[in-house]
């Protein structure tokens, strides 16, 4: 949370490491590694770009 | 000295400096460059110790600037002021005046990746509102730069209340004399204006401030404010814990506290940003497309593979010159020391207890050293952490974590600075878990003893196209990894059972390390081994010296006395000389076996004879316990060929040793148990007290020296009873 992965972030998925997990996602610049069983806790919607 | 409980002293009453005319905290985020940026601003004036009571460093350096001098205190990087680690709490304690010895800093120099601005800015808002006069570093504006970033310094500067704002690059001193300028005024910077807006909280805080002061606790808003969100116990206040408790869920509802925080802040965050920063075109540069693709998972392997290839080669590889070298002049200086001084026992005390002593500390320092700069390397560049998002699913696995995988693979040649490089691991649990790990992986230590063992008696034939030692050694390596993985797993899922509920690791970019930092953490390091380990290896050989040459028995010298001056007598010429160097090591073995250790072997041996071992191997054993090589020098002599015996002629006289009824001792069964009790026991003073130091209590040496051994006597027990039955 004190990473800023909270309510109206935008983010962007990078990729997944060996075996899937965990993902890598880049959060207004500074890319951050979360355990899938993390990141299920939240809810990202789509804002429809690429990217 | 101690002031009554109830008596506030403010710590920079008691910790003032007086030559320095004020203190001023240096604040980041982890990765920041926050240690680059302090290393510069107090070149050499600057000291290393520790907090009292935990294993964080304290680094404090003097800086002089413009006419002023400043003390410099380098605080553990932290994102924000709610900490989750010993680290972290002590930069949160630092800040507020909470640790003993250190004075509540005057003013702060807050460190900020200006590529990591978005986390950056969280910390900076709680930072502005502590009251102090506060400057910003920003760091790393090369890297933004080349990412197209722009920034509006000024409108950075209002938006976080009036803080000066100055771009840096850390590595290459760009932008320090304008920082200089700007450190020089610091003290008489107003505090920054309020910029976050929380109303509610405000008002509670300050309700529990006046209260509190009836019961003598002077406390500052922010204070009260970190005490409802995080909850912190905080010792000035016994009844705070419950008062917040009490506030809590009218101010935040069902929402934990941490995270309304966090939602508020980021929100000014992202306003600020928009604000003040002009993303890149996100156009990536050849570099930044090569850095991408070796990010992906299989290049990534590629690259982890090789750079612990490389590491192991320069470890082993490069090291043994050095070694070599070091070895030679110890034994040179101890020869010649010996040629010196008349025989005896001061001879004996100082070339076969200190020298030998020092010696066998000095030289594991090539090893360490290389090592230790592989792993600084791999954290100043920003490795290691991609290294942990590599392997984590996998160490996950075992009962670890990602960050375990570094120090893990680095205890293949050493633990002590293996368990050193556990601090990355900010979840105790996992890192305890790695700490009883590592001391089952094969280190170079082992190397000797396992080299006598398969030389002496696994036959060197072809197995397909391996040869049959090669894959007893092979194997050995494995019963460690599986040694160190199960009781990673053993532990998680017993005393250290738990998840960590927050595992977020923030991935920094590449960056070249700077060579001054570098050095500066590879001698700090360094220092700390000779210290730590250096004096537990140099007391363990003095005190192994003391057990093996006393009592000295009179009828020993004089038995030689005999046989020397009958063999002077009959032989002449080389003849002569092999027949006085035999009878000197028949002396060695015999002062051995009446002396202390030698009493022990005869009477521990009951204890050892179910794997097989006669008294010899059990006074070995024990003398190898605080440090698992000194067996094969123990053997030489006990076994009568000296301590300076190659290792073909000691394994002959291993191949022909006898129990008193004429069986051999060395069967296979009993090898091979030996083998694996080496290859699980914690044979090794220089770990125990490493571990000691870094888990700051006695529980855990003393269990995984107690586990440990109990799994060494095992194994070699049951491989000795079944290999035999």
């Amino acid at each position: 949370m004190v990473l800023g992965l909270v309510e109206g972030a935008e983010l962007t998925f990078l990729r997944r490491s060996l075996g899937g997990d965990p993902l890598e996602i880049r959060i207004y610049g500074a890319a951050i590694s979360l355990r899938d069983e993390q990141a299920r806790r939240f809810r990202v919607v789509p804002d429809g770009r690429a990217g | 000295m101690a002031a009554p409980a109830e008596v506030v002293v403010p710590v920079e009453r008691i910790a003032v400096n007086r030559k320095a005319v004020g203190t001023v905290a240096v604040v980041g985020n982890p990765n920041a460059g926050k240690s680059s940026v302090f290393n510069r601003l107090t070149g050499l004036r600057q000291h290393t110790a520790n907090y009292p009571g935990v294993t964080v460093e304290r680094r404090v350096g003097r800086g002089i600037f413009g006419k002023v001098p400043l003390d410099l205190v380098d605080l553990p990087g932290t994102y924000s002021l709610s900490p989750t680690s010993a680290d972290e709490r002590i930069a949160v304690d630092v800040l507020f005046g909470r640790v003993a010895g250190t004075p509540r800093p005057d003013a702060i120099l807050a460190v900020i990746d200006s590529t990591r601005l978005y986390q950056g800015l969280y910390l900076l808002q709680q930072l502005t509102e502590l009251g102090r006069p506060m400057i910003v570093a920003l760091t790393m504006i090369d890297a933004a730069e080349r990412e197209g970033i722009k920034f509006d310094l000024a409108a950075l500067e209002d938006a976080l209340g009036g803080v000066p704002v100055l771009p840096i690059v850390a590595t290459s001193g760009r932008g320090f004399a304008a920082l200089n300028e700007a450190l020089a005024k610091i003290l008489s910077l107003a505090p920054p204006r309020a910029t976050a807006h929380w109303p509610e909280l405000e008002r509670a805080a300050d309700a529990l401030v006046e209260r509190w002061r009836g019961g003598g606790a002077e406390l500052h808003r922010v204070e009260a404010e970190r005490l409802l969100i995080d909850g912190s116990e905080h010792s000035l206040v016994p009844q705070a814990a419950a008062d917040a408790a009490v506030v809590r869920p009218e101010l935040f509802g069902a929402e934990p506290p941490l995270a309304a925080e966090a939602r508020r802040r980021y929100a000014w965050v992202r306003g600020v940003l928009a604000q003040v920063e002009t993303p890149g075109s996100g156009v990536m540069s050849q570099t930044a497309r090569l850095v991408d693709w070796i990010n992906r998972p299989w290049p990534a392997t590629g690259l982890l593979l090789a750079l612990m290839f490389l590491v192991f080669q320069a470890v082993f590889a490069w090291a043994t010159p050095l070694v070599d070298l070091i070895d030679a002049a110890v034994a040179g200086f101890g020869a010649v020391v010996a040629g010196v001084l008349p025989d005896g026992m001061l001879e004996s005390l100082i070339v076969d207890g200190a020298i030998a002593g020092v010696g066998s500390v000095i030289v594991f320092l090539p090893q360490i050293v290389i090592l230790f700069l592989f792993i600084i390397l791999m954290e100043d560049t920003g490795y290691l952490a991609r290294a942990a998002f590599l392997v984590d699913r996998a160490m996950r696995g075992v009962g670890l974590s990602g960050q375990s995988v570094i120090p893990l693979l680095s205890s293949f040649a050493c633990a002590v600075p293996s368990i050193m490089a556990t601090r990355v691991i900010p979840n105790r649990r996992d890192r305890i878990a790695t700490i009883l790990a590592a001391p089952f992986m094969t280190c170079s230590a082992r190397l000797p003893v396992y080299a006598l063992l398969i030389g002496a008696f696994v036959p060197a034939q072809a197995v397909g196209v391996f040869n049959l030692q090669g894959l007893v050694l092979f194997g050995l390596y494995g019963i460690g990894i599986v040694g160190g993985v199960g009781t990673a797993l053993l532990l998680r899922s017993s005393v250290l059972r738990g998840q960590n509920p927050t595992f977020i690791l923030a991935l920094p970019e590449f960056r070249m390390p700077s060579f001054r930092n570098v050095a500066t953490k590879l001698l700090d390091r360094a220092r700390v081994f000779l210290r730590r380990a250096g004096t537990v290896i140099f007391m363990v050989a003095v005190v192994v010296w003391v057990l093996t040459y006393f009592p000295r028995s009179p009828d020993v010298d004089a038995a030689r006395a005999v046989a020397e001056t009958q063999a002077t007598a009959t032989l002449t010429g080389a003849a002569l000389e092999e027949r006085l160097a035999d009878i000197g090591n028949q002396a060695g073995a015999a002062h051995l076996e009446q002396s202390w250790l030698g009493r022990a072997g005869h009477a521990v041996e009951p204890l050892f004879r179910p794997l097989g071992w006669d008294w010899k191997v059990s006074a070995a054993v024990i003398a190898s316990f605080p440090a698992r090589e000194v067996v094969v020098a123990v053997l030489g002599t006990i076994y009568a060929v000296g301590d300076e015996a190659d290792e073909a002629t000691l394994a002959g006289q291993l191949t022909t040793a006898q129990h008193p009824d004429g069986s051999p001792v060395f069967t296979l069964p009993m090898v091979f148990g030996l083998l694996l009790f080496y290859a699980w026991c914690l044979q090794c003073a220089a770990t125990l007290a490493v571990i000691r130091r870094e888990t700051n209590s006695w529980r855990w040496p003393v269990f995984a020296w107690s586990y440990m051994t109990a799994l060494g006597y095992g194994g070699a027990f049951l491989i000795y009873q079944l290999g035999s039955a």
